[in-house]
């Protein structure tokens, strides 16, 4: 009887120890996953076509800047993004007079202009928005 | 003892008596009480050997048992703090690295590349709070306030480039006003700045670089006249955000 007892106990106490195991694994699993997705910032290429269909080329300045994979079609996106920050700043040199980084940025959006190829009607669109003459 | 035969003197082990050859009736008995004894002597070895087993597995599984109670009750505390552990891994890192933090701040201060400051202090998590920078802390939270002063400058000139069905909610003036409240007031405050002499006077240096970058911003985007400018930085919260809507929307 009490060896039965004792028995029992011992299944209970193997069914727990596997219980906690499982929960163990998925809770190392849960910190591995937060420790990652806290240090690499991996922004969609559809969050970067999202924007420029409306046209807010403001929005994928945060995203060239942060986004930790850079790869495929979003080399192109960045390459947009990029042109507008510095299409963007040029105007604010012109307007203060600044020549030298006038023209720094003037360097930058052609060699930024350069990397875009199948976007190259967002780039009108950014100098059509920003007022830069070609 | 005695022979019960003979009378000879026996030993409780003689089977037989050693002096009349009869067998001993008490010897007989004895090897019969002796045998019943080991049995039961082996029968409860056993039974304590099995007890003392079965026991200690209970105790080792018990412990066991407690040991991943523990294990997953620190776990699940490290869990639900990741970030802040995450944090204090990288400002201890950033503490440790800060020599190459601050040629990098400074190469990009010289450039007065000041968006390109605030995302490497975003992407390496240096914050204006962060020891080792204390040094850099007004610069750091003015080239915040910097950052988001262009973010929402651009976003109200795409906004007011659409057609209003275009607009998933209205044209809010709002937050640019009030970022551009907490620039010029700071900025202009002596008690924003903090540190040594020669930090105070390398802050005021560099912001009032972001700041004459701030005024063109205002001049190109919100329409802001450049004789109105000085006037402008001087304005109240509200009274900027109204001068800002009247601009762009070319009220004025």
């Amino acid at each position: 009887m009490k060896g039965n007892q004792q028995k029992t106990v011992l299944r209970v106490l193997d069914v727990t120890i596997v219980l906690l195991c499982i929960a163990i694994a998925c809770v190392v699993v849960g910190i591995v996953k937060e420790y990652i997705y806290d240090n690499t910032y991996k922004v969609a290429g559809e969050n970067y076509l999202f924007q420029m269909r409306d046209n807010d080329y403001h929005a994928l300045v945060g995203y060239a800047y942060t986004d930790s994979d850079i790869t495929g079609d979003k080399v192109e996106y960045v390459a947009v993004a990029k042109y507008f920050e510095a299409a963007s700043l040029y105007k604010v040199y012109e307007t203060s007079g600044d020549t030298q980084r006038q023209e720094r940025m003037l360097v930058r959006m052609n060699e930024e202009a350069g990397k875009i190829s199948k976007l190259t009607s967002e780039k009108d669109k950014i100098d059509e928005l920003l007022e830069i003459v070609p | 003892m005695k022979c019960e035969f003979c009378n000879g003197n026996l030993s409780l082990e003689d089977a037989n008596c050693p002096h009349c050859g009869k067998p001993n009736k008490h010897a007989q008995k004895h090897v019969q009480d002796m045998t019943g004894y080991a049995e039961r002597y082996d029968k409860t070895e056993q039974e304590v050997y099995a007890t003392a087993r079965r026991f200690s597995d209970t105790v080792v599984r018990a412990i066991i048992v407690a040991v991943l109670v523990v294990l997953l009750v620190v776990l699940l505390i490290v869990r639900s703090n990741v970030f802040e552990i995450c944090s204090a891994i990288s400002e201890n890192q950033n503490y440790a690295n800060r020599k190459s933090h601050i040629e990098n701040m400074d190469g990009y201060l010289a450039e007065k590349d000041y968006l390109g400051l605030y995302y490497y202090c975003e992407n390496n998590e240096i914050s204006s709070l962060d020891k080792g920078f204390e040094e850099y802390q007004d610069i750091i939270r003015a080239a915040d306030y910097y950052c988001l002063i262009y973010e929402y400058t651009m976003d109200l000139t795409s906004s007011l480039a659409k057609e209003p069905e275009e607009l998933d909610e209205p044209v809010n003036f709002d937050r640019l006003g009030s970022y551009l409240d907490y620039f010029y007031r700071n900025i202009t405050n002596d008690e924003y700045y903090m540190g040594s002499e020669e930090s105070v006077r390398y802050s005021k240096e560099c912001i009032g670089e972001m700041r004459r970058d701030v005024d063109a911003l205002m001049m190109t985007y919100c329409n802001v006249p450049e004789d109105k400018i000085e006037e402008f930085a001087q304005m109240s919260e509200a009274q900027r955000t109204v001068f800002i809507e009247e601009c762009m929307t070319n009220e004025r």
